[in-house]
């Protein structure tokens, strides 16, 4: 029984991979093109100035919120708040899992035409993106289950993920300010066509 | 009779796909594959021959000429890799690098396999051969296929067509195999039913995806030699990393 499960499981995996090469749909845009550097410079955009900002997440999971609420407001009135702000958490979460999803297109359809391309770099990108995604499904899971202000139990386990990040990342944090960012679509910076 | 029914809808077929090739003008674009295709014609042909007149005989070629079909069949991934993935030099090289690792602990795994006393009988080291060859090929062939599917690689309809019929004949090969030999001659009724019905699906996906040129979408970017691929990478890095700070900030907040 043991010799057959390797070959019996290569082939499902075989079967199932041709499956999901089936059902991919073409894209509608060119590949490779000015477009997805647009919707990286956006994604990027996005998630600074609209979605991570300090103030907005402070404002969406403001425990003060809903100390004022149940100390102000009817039982029925806590509900509908706990209701609500879930509802804009868990929405939050989900366009920032957007955004990166974005994001990682954007460096994969970059890196697959770089001739030099490092196998171990893709590797470690590849843990680092999906651990992030990870993270915010994780977080959509907390939100969904315990509600919106279940958030600061995550502190620990996100902060050594952070740590461990850090080890890979070799430049800087600040790459999300706007100096920065000004050099994400020049010539220069490995992104427009040679 | 229904054997022989199989057999002649299997010439017609490959016949036709040949032909239609032919038609088409595409036999130079995908040389490999149709090597493989002819080969499979000629084989079938000529085994037709020898089943009709040497009966005895035909056990012995049959095996000879599966086995080259098998190492002609590399060909399709040839394909890929000359069709799908030659304009996109990182994924390319990803999937060498990581077929060659597939290949290499495979090939030394079969140097050490025939020690194994059950594959000491001519017959049943043939099967195991066979067996693991398929392996080999499905393993690259689901790698490339990853490659392909994690850089949002964009296939023509020929291209789909091939990988799709000679995947899905891969894959059952190597199933049944599996199982026939787990199995023993019990599973010889169903082997004789699932073989011919898979292959004979191969062979109209393989008729319909290429009965005319779908070229492969062409990338609006070139092969990127002299620009630096570590700064790229390592933006991507930061900008992870940063996200990531933020994502702790938040689940601080």
């Amino acid at each position: 029984m043991i010799q057959l499960i390797p070959f019996m499981f290569v082939g499902v995996l075989l079967v199932f991979s041709l499956f999901f090469l089936m059902r991919r749909k073409p894209r509608a845009r060119a590949e490779g093109g000015t477009e997805v550097l647009v919707e990286a410079r956006q994604a990027l955009n996005v998630l600074q100035a609209g979605l991570l900002p300090q103030e907005l997440v402070g404002r969406i999971f403001a425990k003060e919120d809903l100390d004022y609420v149940l100390s102000e407001a009817l039982p029925s009135v806590h509900k509908l708040f706990l209701e609500e702000r879930k509802k804009t958490a868990l929405s939050w979460v989900d366009q920032v899992r957007h955004q990166i999803l974005s994001l990682r297109r954007f460096h994969l359809g970059s890196a697959r035409f770089y001739a030099r391309l490092s196998m171990r770099t893709e590797m470690e990108l590849a843990l680092a993106f999906a651990a992030l995604l990870f993270e915010c499904r994780l977080l959509q899971a907390l939100l969904y289950v315990k509600g919106p202000y279940a958030a600061p139990g995550m502190v620990g386990s996100t902060a050594a993920a952070a740590a461990r990040l850090c080890k890979i990342s070799e430049a800087s944090l600040d790459f999300l300010n706007p100096s920065h960012l000004n050099t994400l679509g020049s010539p220069s910076a490995g992104q427009a066509r040679p | 009779m229904m054997n022989l029914i199989i057999w002649w809808s299997g010439i017609l077929l490959e016949s036709l796909v040949l032909y239609r090739g032919f038609r088409a003008k595409i036999l130079s674009k995908y040389q490999f594959f149709y090597v493989y295709i002819a080969s499979l014609l000629l084989a079938d042909s000529s085994l037709y021959f020898i089943y009709t007149l040497n009966r005895a005989s035909y056990e012995k070629w049959n095996w000879a000429a599966g086995f080259l079909n098998l190492v002609l069949g590399c060909g399709i991934l040839l394909e890929i890799f000359k069709h799908v993935l030659a304009p996109y030099a990182g994924a390319e090289r990803f999937a060498r690098i990581a077929g060659l690792a597939a290949f290499g602990a495979i090939f030394c795994f079969a140097i050490f396999h025939p020690v194994v006393p059950d594959v000491a009988k001519v017959g049943a080291r043939n099967a195991a051969l066979e067996k693991d060859f398929l392996t080999v090929q499905a393993i690259l062939l689901f790698g490339i296929l990853g490659v392909v599917s994690y850089y949002g690689i964009e296939m023509g309809r020929n291209l789909r067509g091939m990988i799709c019929g000679y995947g899905l004949c891969l894959a059952t090969s190597l199933m049944t195999l599996a199982l026939r030999s787990y199995i023993g001659p019990v599973f010889n009724t169903a082997w004789a039913v699932i073989q011919p019905i898979v292959y004979m699906t191969s062979l109209f996906v393989w008729l319909i995806a290429l009965w005319s040129y779908h070229p492969n979408p062409v990338p609006d970017a070139g092969i990127r030699l002299e620009e630096d691929y570590e700064a790229f990478a390592a933006r991507t890095r930061d900008m992870v990393g940063a996200m990531r700070t933020q994502l702790v900030k938040v689940a601080r907040s």
